[in-house]
């Protein structure tokens, strides 16, 4: 099944000012930057020739994205909007770390309606752990400062905070931080092994329970505020309680071909997740299936050899979800990415990644419901069995 | 009938006639079919207890005051929300 592009990645520049400890990118020291010829390539052969959704968004990132000046990025929207087809509207986003944020960016930001996220992993004792500059300092205060600024100049944005073991131990504490800044839109991600990251402490011992444990507590915290934050993993869980999906094959952008695309600083060209991106791997040619000075349009990335035996192994790691996951309704097949960074191949299922995030997370708020409302106990036990197994 | 024993019917059913949708080669396990089924039960159980909390639309506006929040939300597209999100990267 070949999606129509939802979501294009591109990589401004593969240069990060920020040298996080759990960082996926290759690249980080490379101060290249896409050229006008590329954007150009991205806008002639993505937005005019491609098949896209109604909706396309278009994320800056793989790098730090405002190490280039804000200049840069008007061109840039320029550029794309021209090749637009009207029938398509385009939301630009920017995964940023804020620490490089001035005027002509806020002012970008709101012209543009850009989309706004903000990493930040929570309170400063957390936070310096992991997210340092080039010299090993802390960047809690730089991020701090750019959220400050984001916030007077009144551009909504949300925060993406990776839990590590460190994270796990205080959920009130994690919360409350998000509560008492104002923090209103709160995305969870989770310490991967992923890219060229090779290590997680979230590895260590049995972190599923404290996992478990942390979101239960963490969840108690957040619904307890007014206003209440939205908290990404809390709005999953919602809606599979709300609206679980019917039967069928779900869809998962990560494994669909061309759902994602995702562009490298020198307009070479991947699919499937964004983080397979130029990842170092003889097997699958660094996961670069085409170069935009070559392509004609998206649909050419598919006659590539290397990208069919991606492709293969790929769509055999969605079966094999598919045929031994009680959860496969809810995620469609995992993410490559994390299959092939935990298990070294892409063919594989069941990752740490989505036993955390898709498995634990949604029994855990099940199971925090049920001790909130024992009346849901008894109604779960009267019409099924899952509670008594 | 409830949901969970609803699709684990029809999956088994499908399984049987791969032109229909079904996808016999990956089919699940029996096993596994019975897993997901008591998960959905489980899910369908919540929903039922909580009919107010995961009564729709409004609550959407009664989980979060935050009009730029609840205007985001999408009940019937959930998914989209999820693995296919611009806020995961």
């Amino acid at each position: 099944m070949v999606a129509p592009t939802s979501l294009l990645v591109l990589q401004p520049t593969p240069f990060c000012n920020l040298d996080c400890t759990y960082c996926y990118l290759p690249g980080r020291d490379s101060a290249a930057r896409m050229s006008d010829e590329t954007l150009e390539r991205v806008a002639e052969v993505v937005f005019a020739r491609g098949r896209l959704a109604p909706q396309i968004t278009v994320v800056w990132h793989a790098g730090e994205p405002c190490v280039l000046p804000s200049d840069w990025y008007r061109r840039a929207f320029a550029t794309l909007e021209a090749r637009r087809p009207a029938s398509v509207e385009v939301v630009h986003s920017f995964q940023t770390n804020a620490t490089l944020l001035d005027a002509g960016w806020l002012d970008l930001f709101a012209r543009s309606d850009v989309r706004v996220g903000v990493s930040l992993d929570g309170p400063q004792s957390l936070h310096d752990l992991h997210r340092r500059t080039r010299r090993g300092e802390g960047s809690f205060a730089r991020v701090m400062r750019g959220v400050g600024q984001l916030r007077a100049a009144g551009i909504p944005f949300h925060v993406i905070a990776v839990l590590s073991l460190a994270s796990l131990e205080d959920p009130e504490g994690l919360a409350r931080f998000f509560i008492d800044e104002g923090l209103d839109q709160i995305c969870l991600n989770v310490e991967e092994i992923d890219g060229i990251n090779r290590e997680s402490s979230l590895t260590e011992g049995v972190v599923e329970t404290r996992f478990a444990n942390f979101i239960k507590r963490f969840f108690r915290e957040i619904e307890t505020a007014d206003p209440q934050p939205w908290v990404r993993e809390l709005d999953f869980c919602r809606q599979a309680v709300c609206s679980p999906p019917t039967v069928g094959n779900p869809g998962n952008h990560q494994v669909d071909p061309l759902a994602i695309l995702s562009v490298d600083v020198e307009g070479r060209v991947s699919t499937f997740s964004p983080e397979l991106l130029g990842l170092p791997n003889r097997e699958f040619a660094n996961f670069l299936f085409g170069s935009l000075d070559r392509l004609r349009s998206p649909k050419d990335l598919l006659r590539n050899p290397t990208y069919e035996r991606a492709a293969t192994a790929i769509e055999a790691g969605r079966r094999a979800c598919r045929q031994s996951c009680e959860y496969f309704r809810f995620c469609g097949g995992g993410a490559p990415a994390n299959k092939l960074g935990e298990a070294g191949r892409l063919d594989a299922a069941e990752t740490l990644f989505c036993r955390l995030t898709v498995k634990t997370l949604l029994t855990s708020y099940l199971a925090y419901r049920e001790e909130r409302y024992p009346d849901v106990s008894s109604l779960a036990r009267n019409q099924g069995r899952v509670l008594t197994r | 009938m409830k949901l969970g024993r609803l699709s684990l019917g029809l999956a088994a059913i499908l399984a049987l006639f791969p032109s229909l949708g079904g996808q016999a080669a990956s089919a699940p396990s029996h096993d596994v079919l019975e897993r997901e089924a008591a998960l959905l039960d489980r899910l369908s159980a919540h929903r039922a207890q909580s009919a107010d909390e995961f009564n729709l639309p409004s609550a959407a506006e009664k989980i979060s005051k935050n009009p730029h929040v609840a205007q985001w939300y999408n009940w019937n597209n959930w998914r989209n929300n999820w693995f296919n999100n611009w806020r995961n990267y």
